[in-house]
């Protein structure tokens, strides 16, 4: 649940997803959910010459497994705090 | 993508689940909450569904389930040609009728919202990409660095034999090649 979590703290910022099939998506984060699949308004094909067919797209929904990586502006994340939260997460697990 | 239910504290059996006031089974959060990704919202509107083997499908959303499955109606199958003319790239589409689909949700890869085609096909698409184009250069996420001409995308609506023909005397040309397939690792 932690990725959720923080992919929640992020929705309405600008995000590029990579898939596995190389396509790369920019838009602004619209909603994430426990599958960490991923809506995205104002969905831009990067290169969209190459995929014409989405060009009528505004907004999509990204299934979960299907994504490669999720690009995210530098300035939006505060990482001790996502480093405190890993470590939280993981510790329990350690003790049982 | 395999999900399993959270650990759920009561022991139940199957005789009756007893549900939490929301309605929503333990381990499930509710597609409704604000924030979280739902196809809610996409129910009963024209949708665009890419699959894993690259089929791009155009149907009506009726119903989904927690795996993406989901029922479309009216769907077809939307093949897509580019093709470069001097200064003009020509997208040339067909759609294939097919029917009442269930569509397994392993094999999607994404799906999005398209403009319901009530109006005349051709001019409507000529505009709407036109503009679509303008305002993608406009909203300036990759910093004006796509201030591309402005290309007239044409979408022109083409049957499926003047699609294959129109693929056969392209292939000699240099058309980009659209790489859809997710699947390749699993090719030897």
């Amino acid at each position: 649940m932690l990725f959720y979590s923080f992919f929640k703290t992020l929705v309405g910022k600008e995000v590029a997803v990579e898939l596995k099939n190389d396509v790369v998506l920019t838009g602004t984060l619209h909603s994430v959910d426990q599958y960490l699949n991923v809506k995205l308004n104002n969905v831009q094909v990067v290169d969209k010459h190459k995929y014409p067919q989405l060009l009528a797209l505004k907004n999509c929904f990204i299934r979960g497994s299907v994504v490669r990586y999720i690009q995210i502006p530098t300035g939006e994340v505060d990482t001790e705090l996502l480093q405190d939260a890993a470590r939280k997460e993981n510790a329990p697990q350690k003790a049982s | 993508m395999s999900t399993s239910a959270t650990s759920n504290a009561t022991p139940q059996k199957r005789q009756e689940p007893k549900l939490p006031p929301s309605g929503v089974p333990f381990g499930h959060l509710p597609a409704f909450l604000p924030g979280s990704a739902s196809l809610v919202e996409q129910l009963d509107r024209r949708i665009m569904v890419v699959l894993r083997d690259g089929r791009h499908l155009v149907g009506v959303l009726r119903s989904f389930d927690q795996f993406s499955n989901m029922v479309l109606e009216e769907t077809s199958e939307r093949r897509v040609l580019l093709v470069k003319k001097d200064k003009e790239t020509i997208c040339y589409y067909t759609d294939i009728q097919l029917g009442l689909y269930l569509v397994r949700g392993d094999s999607m890869v994404l799906l999005g919202e398209v403009e319901t085609e009530d109006t005349n096909a051709g001019e409507e698409k000529e505009e709407s990409i036109a503009e679509g184009t303008e305002e993608m250069t406009g909203s300036g996420l990759l910093g004006g660095s796509q201030m591309v001409e402005k290309k007239k995308k044409l979408m022109r609506e083409v049957s499926l034999e003047e699609l294959e023909k129109l693929e056969e005397e392209n292939k000699k040309d240099a058309v980009e090649e659209l790489t859809w397939e997710f699947d390749l690792d699993l090719v030897v």
